[in-house]
């Protein structure tokens, strides 16, 4: 007997058709967007598997995967017990909608999306997830771990709302150890010193690669369309860290030639923009798709799907077991610029940073419908950029293709706005 | 909350401890030299008679401690000889011939004389009268800074060592000033100095005044008065150079018992400790070594040198380069221990806790000289406190390198830290003023600050120098377990350090920090062994530089975002923040 949450067959059918055909709409937007490196297929290739073929992540076979919600689950402690990270966050409207039965109207569409994808059970990259790890963050994740749960074995992993003193810091390493033995009964491995260090030298190397690869985004004109990069950065979601590192080198070496070539996908005085916000994740790219094709250049991102992930490395102070384990907890609350932290001041001056460094002249905050947390911070960002003339404006969306047309007047204006804003400068100087 | 209430009491407790054990500080003895030298012996000397020795009687100390060897030509009989000695009751006793002057109460300060004898010294054909006599100084009284003078009838002419570094000349029970001496140094040359208006002779090395010399004055054409001294010193590597170091294996040999204590407790606590239930059985102190670390930093290359350099300076230099002269006038803020005569310059420490000593104890003296000094003392004192500030605690202070070799040991022993939370951090605070209040008042109390100094034993037992080890040695243990698990633990506490961090402001070695560039990802705060919480907190000012920070470096080096933080001298950067530099770890390329 199937249970009333099990979907029958015509309706799974449906599903897969609609969710791979939105997938497959948008990679091909994003692959459209301007000459896309060599090195990036592959990237382009494990999102394609992942929501279109619908195959499991590419791993080796002897390795379990563990879904991870949120950038605070330690990949390093998930890889040093032998298991992959998958980041089950995801984008697909279809999931959205089937998840919406499940969810309340006001969550937000991610966290639907998640439980849709739950219930459905045809994305093998999810099913095949033994465990999922959900940090208690938002109230939408918080309620998400519990609910979950239902249709996967769920660890929720505590996140102290405040970072300042040691003592949360404490707070949140000790979940990470209280995680060490739940992981290590899934894999079957232990977590030893040895294990975890080639964990963070793993995810250190991928790290690397990806700060190397930031100098070539900041550089003006773009080497590399901004969209396609945020897929980047979104297969990493789906690949083991090693191979998405190696990938990565080879994406550098070919910015490099770029470089040298002068081959540029945009023009010198194309608006900047940075997207700061509620999570981005594919197949939901319409924002980015938006801003680059309305002649704006997407030119560096602060969402947790995109840079925010690995951008932080782990600093080991004191190379033993527990040093290590310390770092961890450390770089997975101190620098984590979420919202769901009290005080998050530092979100602007990280802002302020990533304006500075990629020569930003307007800011998209994005925010996902019922996202409150991220609703929350909009004032403070229109203060602080108010105070640096950069202009900002808040965009809302949900889970579908009806605010498109909507999203583009207004993207479509704001990057007017920029442009004569600059227009007005340069004729002022004269 | 019941956490805190142990704490805080834990902490009242200690520093009502720390306030009241001082005035009982020599009841708790951990090493006692004996320095009685009752229990020394007086024999013939078997040695030559040494170049320096100009005088027909000599003393020597051998090289085995707890002797004192007298010597005289061999055409002289040994029982025409007096000696004279120094008592505690302040009489001077006279033996005569063989018979040994060591009595219980001697203070080690001898003169032995031989009766004038005829001799043709400067050659005109007339024999002038020679009066020869020998001084010995030895025993911890021979280090006393004040001058120790014998002034009797019989022994006109007269040798004092007086503030551990200079020569004074007394003739006549008064003090010799501006006159011409022939000094015969250790190696037999001659050289004629003049003394100051203060009777010291100028131009003496400490070589001369510890392998001994020979002054020669000639008051008038017809007597001559020689006298022959050597403080007592013994060459490295001597029975007195490694017994010097017997204190120090007592403090070591306790801090291993602490250490191993500290380590059993800790893994018996944990072990209850849910959380940490499955760390402690497996993977307690397992050091991976396969973790990419990068360690060929330029910039701590160099700390690492300086801090070698400052152990040799401030222990060895002194003896082993440039004949044993120091740079006495000048004084560097380094806590290193003053009774290793050996530094390569004064340390102000001894002052510091000895203000009254500072003006007071040798003004009735030598007040001019005093005066002098004291102006020297401050003027340099302040100028390294203003100009340098804490870059000395980071990059010279041989307690530092002591602190940091126990941190090394620890990791090549695989046993992990204590993390000082800011929790533990802000209890340890306390302590601090407590140290301050000791260090500046004690000695207005009457007490000696040295005996409770925790760092007293181990730069004055390495040069060689026996201490007697007091409540400060238990200290020392105390330091030595707490820097074992706790990198510069005594850094934390240091009183002379947190003066020298006041004038921070006027430093030309300063750290700051481009707020635009962090991320606060806090990997400086876990990096500095200072436990500086504002240095990943402050958002607005460049100039982070707190009265703790002493310029390691440490943050520097593990910082990931670009020049977010930086070392500058004179206002250009020498050593800054580089996220390549600290990736380029993970780029699995070997470097270079």
């Amino acid at each position: 007997m199937a249970e009333p949450d099990e979907v029958n067959g015509r309706q799974r059918e449906l599903f897969i058709r609609k969710s791979t055909r939105v997938a497959a709409s948008y990679l091909k937007r994003a692959k459209a967007l301007s000459e896309m490196p060599d090195a990036a297929k592959p990237f382009f290739d494990v999102l394609e598997n992942v929501y279109i073929r619908l195959t499991d992540v590419q791993k080796p076979e002897d390795m379990k995967s563990i879904g991870t919600l949120c950038v605070m689950v330690p990949a390093e402690l998930v890889y040093a017990a032998g298991a992959m990270p998958v980041r089950l966050c995801s984008g697909s409207y279809t999931a959205y909608s089937v998840g919406d039965d499940y969810i309340p109207r006001d969550a937000c569409p991610l966290v639907k999306a998640v439980m849709g994808f739950g219930k459905m059970k045809v994305l093998p990259a999810f099913d095949n997830c033994t465990l999922l790890v959900a940090p208690v963050t938002c109230d939408c994740k918080k309620k998400l771990a519990g609910v979950v749960d239902s249709v996967k074995n769920t660890v929720p992993l505590q996140v102290p709302p405040l970072k300042r003193e040691d003592a949360d810091t404490e707070v949140f390493l000790k979940e990470l150890y209280r995680l060490i033995p739940i992981l290590e009964k899934e894999t079957g491995r232990q977590v030893t010193a040895k294990s975890l260090a080639e964990g963070i030298n793993m995810v250190g190397n991928a790290q690397y690669e990806m700060s190397e690869f930031l100098k070539y985004r900041r550089h003006v004109p773009a080497l590399m369309s901004g969209t396609q990069i945020l897929s980047v950065m979104n297969a990493y979601s789906y690949m083991p860290v090693k191979m998405w590192a190696k990938q990565m080198h080879r994406l550098n070496e070919e910015m490099k030639l770029r470089l040298v070539q002068e081959n540029f996908v945009s023009r010198k005085n194309q608006p900047r923009i940075l997207v700061t916000g509620s999570p981005i994740a594919f197949p939901n790219i319409k924002i980015p798709l938006l801003i680059e094709e309305m002649g704006g250049v997407f030119a560096a991102d602060e969402t947790c799907m995109g840079e925010r992930g690995l951008y932080d490395p782990v600093s080991v102070i004191d190379p033993s077991f527990d040093g290590m384990m310390r770092a961890l907890a450390s770089r997975y609350t101190k620098p984590c610029t979420c919202p769901v932290f009290v005080d998050n001041s530092q979100r602007i001056y990280r802002i302020k940073q990533m304006i500075r460094e990629n020569n930003i002249q307007g800011v998209i905050y994005h925010v996902l419908r019922g996202c409150l947390v991220y609703d929350y911070e909009y004032q403070l960002m229109e203060e602080a950029m108010g105070k640096m003339d950069i202009p900002i404006i808040r965009v809302e969306s949900d889970y579908n293709e009806e605010d498109v047309e909507q999203l583009r007047i207004r993207i479509e204006a704001f990057i007017e706005l920029i442009k004569l804003k600059e227009y007005a400068a340069v004729h002022e100087r004269q | 909350m019941k956490g805190r209430k142990i704490g805080t009491a834990v902490v009242c407790a200690v520093c009502a401890f720390l306030i009241v054990s001082p005035f009982f500080a020599k009841d708790f003895v951990l090493y006692d030299f004996h320095m009685n030298v009752s229990d020394y012996h007086y024999a013939k000397t078997q040695e030559e008679k040494p170049l320096s020795a100009d005088t027909a009687v000599w003393f020597s100390y051998g090289d085995g401690g707890k002797a004192v060897y007298y010597g005289v030509n061999e055409e002289i009989q040994e029982d025409r000889l007096t000696v004279y000695a120094l008592t505690q009751t302040g009489e001077v006793s006279v033996t005569r011939g063989k018979e040994d002057p060591i009595r219980q109460d001697s203070l080690g300060h001898f003169i032995a004389a031989l009766p004038a004898a005829e001799l043709d010294i400067d050659g005109d054909g007339k024999a002038e009268k020679v009066y020869d006599y020998a001084r010995a100084d030895f025993g911890l009284n021979a280090f006393n800074p004040a001058p120790q003078r014998f002034l009797t009838e019989e022994i006109p002419f007269e040798l004092v060592f007086a503030e551990r570094k200079y020569i004074m000349v007394y003739y006549g029970n008064e003090i010799l000033k501006d006159a011409e001496v022939l000094v015969t140094s250790y190696n037999g040359e001659q050289k004629r100095c003049r003394t100051d208006e203060h009777g010291w002779i100028q131009g003496l090395t400490n070589r001369d005044i510890r392998e001994g010399f020979t002054a020669v004055y000639p008051p008038d054409g017809e007597n001559v008065y020689r006298m022959h001294y050597a403080l007592e010193d013994y060459p490295y590597f001597s029975v007195h150079f490694w017994k010097a170091h017997l204190p120090l294996a007592v403090i070591f040999a306790l801090a291993v018992i602490g250490i191993m204590a500290v380590y059993l407790i800790r893994n018996r606590m944990e072990r209850n400790n849910p959380a940490y239930a499955i760390y402690s059985r497996e993977r307690a102190g397992v050091y991976p070594g396969t973790l990419h670390q990068k360690t060929n930093s330029k910039f701590l290359f160099v700390r690492w040198l300086c801090l070698f350099t400052g152990m040799f300076l401030w222990t060895y230099a002194g003896r082993l380069i440039h004949q044993g002269q120091t740079l006495n006038e000048i004084s560097i803020p380094v806590f290193s221990c003053p009774f290793n005569l050996d530094q390569v310059a004064e340390v102000p420490c001894y002052y510091l806790s000895h203000l009254p000593a500072l003006f007071g104890r040798f003004g009735a003296d030598f007040p001019e000289r005093n005066m002098a000094y004291a102006a020297m003392f401050i003027a340099t004192t302040l100028l390294s406190f203003i100009f340098l500030g804490r870059i000395l605690c980071g990059f010279l202070c041989p307690a530092g390198l002591l602190q940091d070799l126990m941190d090394k040991l620890r990791q090549a022993l695989h046993i992990r830290p204590i993390v000082v939370t800011d929790r533990i951090n802000r209890f340890l605070q306390p302590v601090k003023w407590v140290w301050i209040l000791l260090f500046l008042g004690f000695a207005f109390t009457g007490g000696d600050f040295c005996d409770i100094c925790p760092l007293k034993g181990f730069t004055t037992a390495q040069g060689g120098y026996w201490t007697n080890l007091y409540l400060g040695g238990f200290f020392a243990v105390v330091i030595l377990v707490g820097s074992f698990f706790i990198r510069r633990f005594w850094c934390i506490i240091c009183p002379m350090g947190y003066l020298m961090g006041l004038f921070r402001r006027f430093n030309l070695f300063r750290l700051k920090k481009d707020c635009t560039s962090c991320t606060e990802c806090g990997a400086c705060y876990h990096a500095c062994p200072m436990r500086i919480k504002s240095i990943y907190t402050e958002r607005e000012k460049e100039n982070i530089q707190t009265v703790d920070c002493m310029m390691c470096g440490e943050c520097i080096h593990k910082c990931p975002e670009d020049h977010a933080l930086s070392m500058t001298f004179c206002g250009k950067t020498i050593y800054q923040s580089s996220r390549r530099t600290f990736l380029s770890k993970f780029s699995g390329k070997k470097e270079g």
